[in-house]
């Protein structure tokens, strides 16, 4: 049986990129891995490929079913876009990091045991963080830091995890399991730092923004989902990933809302989709798991370029707050079509890619009879509308004329801008090509009289509120400002805490120090008076007491140590 | 009309209209028409629905004005309460910072007189792009 695998392929590609002096042909590399790769899964046989005994244990490095092969195909297709998007980078770190990153991300998805879907969640930790440090400043490093560390304590997590319900069940198999061992809480914790639960969420508005251009592309794409996938394949149909969902895409919205980065408004964004899949995985029925995978799959393409648009704005005008933004179509129409365009998608307008995934989690809420949470999504799609679909767009293109007259964005990310942006229309019109992709066999049916009406009449009158915002002058105004989130936590309220404390702690600790000083000090000046001439020590001894003194001493000796014989 | 072609069409024609407030309030008005007609709409058709609640006239209308106008005007007083200045994590955040101009291709022709010349623009990016590939490869 063959080892080969798609991942392989991007790791070795990463290695090989190193020793590759050209630039132009480094970044084609970067193109022509993903094409081969997504070829590649498309045409892999389900079932169990590379299994490795390894002391005793059973690796299944790759596991081919329905629900993997969907997450391998977009993961491909996201890396291919980042690297046409990332066309013009030329930073050998960035172009190793994205290659090592996506083929882990990948590699995740077909790992079939947790040890080696554990040896993927850290590279994906590792190889992502340079996306972030390839900044170069101090702020990008910090915050690489930080997000390092956090994503790292989810693979110690996932490792301790798995070694706890390796030694409960015998079995180290990455499926279906429940919730109740410390074992199993600790993969589920693990995953759910990937995945930014609530309150473990804040690595991801933190350092998203952080990244370079082109990285937080290719960023959008991977670790979050990957947790999605995991998620899906150890807990699905576990009841409390419904309300966790449920609190996830709420509370992002309202911080979303009143964020100036646009970049972190995408992030916060980011965060309430997962919601919708974590979602649907709690609700675990065939239909809502199929709704998880597509809506995977279109926010992965909408999100990024979303995030690509803002890029290119980022690119051309060097900012992306937006407070220094807007009016921006003037110059860069195409980038707002494209903007328009992902907007369109995420906020679920019929005929768009997020209309086709985000009614098959809501059908299978509504099916499953969970009323309170239907009515938090609906209200969540409200909030999508507003946050991605007419904030993002609306300050960085149109709003106020911010006086800037960028150029367009390059030929490279407008073609990487229009194809995502094609296969976001492509998919809200032909949805059968997603839906053949799923992992469940389910019959579905988006583009009922009843179903576009609704949703017309949820957009259509959002619509209308944000008109009745603006006129009223309710909307919040875009300032140069932060938002503080839990994150205020241990970036403030610890630190200085242990910075007020430190002193106390400080001298506790230097009291016995001094003491000691002190005491070695007396004993010299003692001992120096001793030796002194005439001094006690000085003098001649007599053997007996010399004897008698070692006899003291051992016995001593042996009375301190008798307890330890 | 080989004229014609040699001036690539310009997207930007597309959005003029927001800038116009006679315009806009057209727009609006074209919505509100839509809005209207859609809620005539439901009231007249019976679609199926999961809930009982969602079965009521005018639900979704409803709800999606009511949460959409709720979470702007919520968010607006979440902010009195977690707002800080641009550089309260500075400088161990991003928020302070400016993005280091090497990484990007910043070009903004405000300064010239007129800017509906997208020849100009094509020839601008382009020089712009070349001298990022020669510059960029330290």
């Amino acid at each position: 049986m063959t080892l080969a695998q798609p991942a392989f392929l991007f790791l070795a590609a990463a290695a090989g990129c190193a020793f590759i002096r050209n630039a132009k042909l480094r970044a084609l590399l970067l193109l022509a891995v993903p094409c081969i790769s997504l070829l590649w899964v498309a045409l892999l046989d389900s079932g169990t490929h590379a299994t490795v005994q390894y002391a005793g244990l059973t690796l299944e490095m790759m596991r081919v079913d329905g629900l993997s092969r969907i997450f391998a195909i977009i993961f491909s297709i996201a890396a291919g876009l980042s690297a046409l998007y990332a066309w013009h980078v030329r930073d050998l770190m960035q172009q190793i990091a994205t290659l090592a990153y996506a083929g882990a991300a990948i590699g995740g998805v077909f790992a079939g045991d947790l040890l080696t879907l554990f040896l993927y969640w850290e590279v994906t930790a590792v190889a992502s963080v340079f996306l972030i440090w390839a900044r170069r400043t101090h702020g990008a490093f910090s915050t690489g830091m930080r997000y390092l560390l956090i994503q790292v304590l989810s693979g110690v997590l996932l490792l301790m995890g798995l070694l706890l319900h390796y030694q409960d069940s015998g079995s180290m198999a990455f499926t279906s399991m429940t919730l109740g061992s410390i074992g199993t809480w600790c993969i589920f914790i693990a995953f759910g730092i990937k995945c930014a639960f609530p309150l473990l969420h804040n690595w991801l508005q933190d350092s998203y923004p952080a990244a370079t251009v082109t990285g937080t592309v290719v960023l959008s794409a991977f670790t979050t989902k990957m947790a999605v996938y995991a998620l899906a394949r150890g807990f699905p149909g576990t009841e409390i990933l419904v309300y966790i969902g449920a609190v996830m895409t709420l509370f992002p919205i309202f911080f979303a809302e009143i964020e100036n980065d646009l970049r972190r408004v995408l992030a916060y964004s980011l965060n309430n989709q997962l919601g919708f899949m974590v979602v649907g995985v709690g609700i675990g029925t065939p239909l809502a798991i199929n709704g998880t995978a597509a809506h995977a799959f279109c926010h992965i393409l909408y999100k990024a370029l979303l995030f690509m648009s803002i890029g290119a704005v980022l690119f051309r005008t060097g900012t992306s707050k937006a407070s220094e933004l807007g009016g921006l179509y003037r110059t860069m129409p195409k980038t707002a079509i494209f903007c328009l365009i992902g907007a369109a998608s995420i906020s679920a307008v019929p005929l768009f890619s997020g209309f086709v995934s985000k009614s098959l989690i809501l059908s299978a809420a509504g099916k499953e009879g969970y009323w309170l949470i239907w009515i938090a999504l609906l209200i969540a799609s409200a909030g999508v509308l507003s946050h991605s679909g007419i904030k993002i767009p609306y300050a960085a293109f149109f709003a106020k004329d911010c006086g800037k007259r960028p150029a367009e964005a390059p030929r490279h990310m407008l073609w990487a801008m229009g194809i995502t942006a094609s296969l976001c229309v492509l998919i809200g019109i032909f949805p059968g090509v997603l839906y053949s992709l799923l992992p469940n066999d389910v019959p579905y049916h988006p583009y009922t009289f009843g179903h576009i009406l609704t949703q017309l009449q949820l957009l259509g009158f959002a619509l209308l509120a944000f008109v009745f915002v603006m006129k009223t002058g309710l909307h919040p105004h875009e300032i140069r400002a932060v938002n503080v989130d839990s994150d205020w936590i241990y970036r403030k309220f610890l630190p200085k805490q242990i910075k007020r404390i430190s002193p106390t702690i400080g001298i506790l600790v230097s009291l016995p120090g001094k003491w000691l000083a002190n005491a070695v000090a007396h004993s010299t000046a003692q001992l120096a008076k001793l030796s002194e001439p005439r001094g006690v020590l000085a003098r001649g001894w007599s053997i007996n007491s010399m004897v008698f003194i070692l006899t003291v001493v051992m016995g001593l000796v042996l009375i301190f140590n008798f307890g330890k014989v | 009309m080989p004229s014609k072609s040699n001036k690539p069409y310009d997207f930007a024609a597309w959005f003029t209209w927001v800038d116009n407030p006679v315009r806009v309030r057209r727009v609006v008005r074209a919505l509100l028409i839509f809005c209207a007609v859609l809620f005539v709409i439901d009231l007249l058709y019976h679609r199926h629905a999961y809930f009982g609640f969602e079965q009521s006239r005018g639900f979704y209308a409803i709800s999606g004005f009511v949460a959409f106008a709720g979470i702007v005007i919520l968010a607006g007083q979440l902010r009195r309460l977690i707002r800080r200045e641009e550089n309260y994590y500075s400088p161990e955040s991003i928020d302070g910072e400016k993005y280091p101009p090497n990484e990007l291709s910043i070009i903004d022709n405000k300064q010239r007189s007129e800017f509906t010349d997208s020849q100009q623009n094509e020839s601008i990016t382009s020089r712009s792009t070349a001298h990022m590939d020669q510059g960029g490869d330290k």
